[in-house]
């Protein structure tokens, strides 16, 4: 066990800028611990330099303060301003709320996203079409077309600092009949031109020629040269990992219980289900699927978020399309698609299906059959398409039919960032500019952060060293330094799923059953020796949910504290 | 290191391979491991009654003077023209070592076929594995004796793992592939049930359970050819050889359960690699 003797001054807490201990990677969450149990609750910041010692940068205002530690004793003082109430606390870790937490974080605030699951992006950020959308379809006037038109000029250099897998491939909406081709030129140029978005009609000839396995009996098609193709999990982590780099705290494991306004209306206080109070001058509720039922805790009853399913086919045949192919839409989807993705293969989908359930992501054999049917129509050759995964994500369809991104009617305390149905990934950008933007329009003070960290640094790349390369996935061909550099990186998580988004180990045709055990010793080794602590403290692996045990731990879970 | 035969794989077929190489005077030969040991897909449950050759085989393998590299994969493969020899990038736990070889065996034996292969649907909780995947995380001690198990008896791999894992789940429910189809996985974290539905009556039933061990068919463990004109199937990955185990690269063969020959319960790989190894000793 590591101990460290901590000497706190607590009487260093007058600053008017909090300061701050960046912490990450090795021994982190020891440290975490350590300084929540003598009362420092700001937001922690350490570096990690090796095994044996962590260097701690304190910045108190233009003062740099440097302290090492050593096993078993500590050499230096923290002056630690102890202020446990919280700027802005975000309420879930999925593509909207990780990209409002990393806007957040440019700035001088003391911030916090909770999510409750043991990582980010475990709920409709990670299984939907993966397409970063211009927007041309949009409702011109929304809110929705509104983040769409701002997360436009935002995603060029977001992709770039945060080093996104992205394929600009563009998309064609084809025109299977005259009726169609007349819609498209009718209503989807007009609206696109009113959107500010570049589209272009083509002909049959050139449709076919760049997707050759696109049915003949098409007329023609809208290009929409904008669109692309990312990796929703590299966007929701490389927020979150930024946000972290600049000082927000993460807390994943325990979800919203309940938020409890302060008597004299001064801050929330937002009770996670493992009891633990968090006092917050403002709350940002990016809850997704859950977000009425946060709103529901301010008696904020003015929308409802019913889950509408989505079930995807993801083959690695090689098809014959270039870009993203999708029908003219309808009124409940924006249809069935195939679409490239960015590690290679194809994705068919979405279906479109109401349900009450918010967790059942299960996948049909009505729905498979729907994807294909849908598919077919397009590319009339996919039946032939083998798979080696399916999988559903559930939109969060809202009762006012357009995002809402607004200060909760009942708590000015609480801004609302829900209602995303089917463009968040896209939007996310836009949409964490509007929640700036409302925040600043309140009491806090938002200066702008002078080191803020802008830029993703290389932490999840090819490991370099054969003398780590011992291969452990096998169909993918993913390295023991990969998955540790996986555990290291700032964002770690110890679930399989964790693991899986962060290196693609398991996602070959095996889907994990050739490596998992293999992972769980390279991930036991690590933890062990790093003495980082499982996923919510789980001694039984967990695949990505909570409650999700692979196994059960030799001895039995039962003994557990 | 230059070698007359290198055979990747050190399973079955491989070690019957060698065995054959070392009873024909062949001196420079290499074996390459993916897993610390060597036995292939039977080293869970070898101790099993279904494995009685195999153990043999096992036995027989634990003297010979080869060199075995085990926790190590073949990651480049650049084949020689004319007489010059194939060169093998092989990574290992500490380095990438090169090796020149004349001859190649792929003895590299397959994977079992997922749930997900067969687009089963329903959630995609845990608790859902393949019966290798059981039998190493028993071996590591990980427990699985809670809650009821179904296991899916399609061929000899998961009757070993049957019997192997018998006293280390719980209640457990055994399922005929030839009786019955698994229909849909209910559960979102956690397996809660299945619906199998009888071929033979075409009724469905839900059995509640908290783990299934499903596996059917195979995929050759062929990743590391991806690039090369070695022929696989495009469903299953095997390689496509002739009878004499030879692919489409002069000096390269192939023999066991990572070709289109061989079988999911890996039944016909002694014999196989048997017949190629003497096919190809005969011409080294």
């Amino acid at each position: 066990m590591f101990k460290v003797k901590l000497m706190i001054h607590k009487e260093a807490a007058q600053g008017s800028l909090p300061e701050r201990l960046l912490c990450y990677g090795d021994k982190a969450k020891t440290f975490r611990r350590l300084l929540h149990y003598v009362g420092a609750v700001t937001p922690i910041h350490c570096l990690m330099i090796d095994k044996t010692k962590l260097s701690f940068i304190i910045k108190k205002q233009t003062k740099t303060i440097k302290c090492n530690i050593k096993q078993n004793q500590w050499n230096g003082k923290v002056n630690i301003v102890v202020d446990s109430l919280r700027d802005v606390v975000v309420i879930g870790g999925g593509v909207v709320g990780t990209a409002i937490v990393r806007a957040l974080s440019l700035y001088n605030m003391s911030i916090m996203l909770v999510e409750k699951q043991h990582d980010v992006c475990e709920g409709t950020s990670k299984a939907n079409s993966a397409i970063i959308h211009t927007g041309f379809d949009a409702k011109p006037g929304s809110v929705e077309s509104d983040c769409l038109r701002r997360s436009r000029e935002l995603w060029p250099e977001l992709i770039g600092a945060l080093k996104i897998p992205f394929l600009p491939c563009g998309a064609v909406m084809v025109a299977a009949s005259e009726t169609e081709k007349a819609k498209i030129i009718e209503h989807y140029v007009p609206n696109a031109e009113a959107n500010g978005v570049e589209v272009r009609y083509i002909e049959k000839e050139e449709l076919l020629e760049m997707n050759p396995d696109v049915s003949e009996h098409n007329l023609g098609g809208l290009v929409i040269e904008g669109e692309g193709i990312c990796d929703p999990f590299w966007v929701t982590r490389a927020f979150a990992q930024l946000a972290e780099l600049n000082g927000a705290e993460i807390r994943f494991g325990s979800g919203v219980e309940r938020i409890e306004p302060a008597d004299d209306d001064s801050h929330l206080v937002i009770v996670l289900e493992d009891g633990s109070e968090i006092r917050t001058r403002y709350a940002v509720n990016a809850a997704g699927l859950w977000s009425d039922e946060i709103a529901d805790m301010v008696k904020d009853e003015s929308f409802v978020i019913t889950p509408r399913k989505g079930q995807f086919i993801l083959t690695e045949d090689t098809l014959g399309i270039s870009q993203i192919v999708l029908p003219v839409p309808s009124p409940s989807s924006k249809g069935i698609l195939a679409a490239p993705v960015v590690f290679g293969g194809f994705l068919l989908g979405p279906t479109a299906e109401d349900q009450e359930d918010k967790w059942d992501r299960s996948t049909t054999d009505d729905g498979m059959e729907a994807v294909l049917n849908g598919v077919e129509k397009l590319l009339p050759g996919i039946r032939s398409a083998t798979t080696i995964r399916q999988f559903a994500g559930l939109r969060a369809v809202c009762s006012t039919g357009d995002f809402v991104i607004s200060p909760s009617p009942r708590s000015h305390r609480l801004i609302h960032a829900a209602g995303i149905r089917s463009t968040g990934l896209s939007s996310s950008p836009g949409i964490a500019e509007r929640v700036v933007e409302l925040l600043r329009s309140t009491d806090l003070i938002m200066t702008e952060r002078s080191e803020a960290i802008l830029e993703l640094p290389d932490l999840l790349g090819e490991s370099d060293a054969a003398s780590n390369g011992e291969i452990i996935c096998l169909c993918r061909s993913i390295t023991r330094g990969e998955i540790e550099r996986a555990l290291s990186a700032p964002l770690s998580s110890t679930t399989l799923d964790g693991i899986k988004r962060r290196t693609g180990a398991m996602l070959g045709e095996c889907q994990g059953n050739g490596c998992i055990p293999k992972l769980l010793d390279v991930m036991e080794s690590f933890t062990a020796s790093r003495g980082l602590a499982k996923a919510g403290g789980e001694e039984a692996p967990l695949k990505g949910l909570r409650e999700s045990y692979i196994a059960g731990q030799a001895g039995g879970r039962d003994n557990e504290i | 290191m230059k070698y007359n035969l290198t055979i990747i794989g050190a399973g079955i077929a491989g070690l019957t391979a060698a065995a054959k190489a070392y009873a024909s005077g062949l001196e420079r030969v290499l074996l390459i491991e993916h897993q610390p040991v060597i036995g292939g897909f039977t080293r869970g449950y070898i101790e099993t009654s279904f494995f009685e050759t195999e153990q043999r085989l096992l036995s027989e393998c634990a003297a010979l003077p080869y060199t075995i590299m085990t926790r190590s994969t073949v990651v480049g493969f650049f084949t020689g023209d004319g007489d010059t020899p194939h060169q093998l990038f092989v990574q290992t736990p500490t380095e990438t070592e090169e090796i020149q070889t004349d001859y190649i065996l792929i003895a590299s034996g397959a994977m079992e076929k997922p749930r997900e292969a067969w687009r089963i649907s329903g959630g995609r909780p845990a608790g859902v594995m393949t019966p290798a995947m059981a039998v190493e995380l028993s071996q590591r001690g990980y427990r699985l004796d809670e809650g009821k198990t179904m296991i899916y008896m399609a061929d000899r791999r998961s009757h070993g793992a049957a019997e192997y894992l018998a006293d280390r789940l719980g209640e457990t429910i055994q399922v005929s592939a030839e009786d019955f189809d698994i229909e849909h996985i209910h559960g979102t974290a956690q397996l809660e049930g299945v619906t199998i539905r009888s071929v033979i009556t075409g009724e469905a039933e839900r059995v509640n359970c908290s783990r299934l061990l499903f596996a059917k068919g195979r995929y050759g463990s062929t990743f590391f050819l991806k690039g090369l004109p070695v022929e696989r199937d495009e469903s299953t990955l095997c390689i496509i050889t002739d009878r004499f185990g030879a692919t489409g690269i002069p000096r390269v063969y192939a023999a066991g359960s990572c070709t289109q020959l061989g079988d999911d319960g890996h039944t016909s790989s002694i014999e196989m690699a048997s017949e190629v190894a003497d096919h190809l000793l005969a011409k080294i």
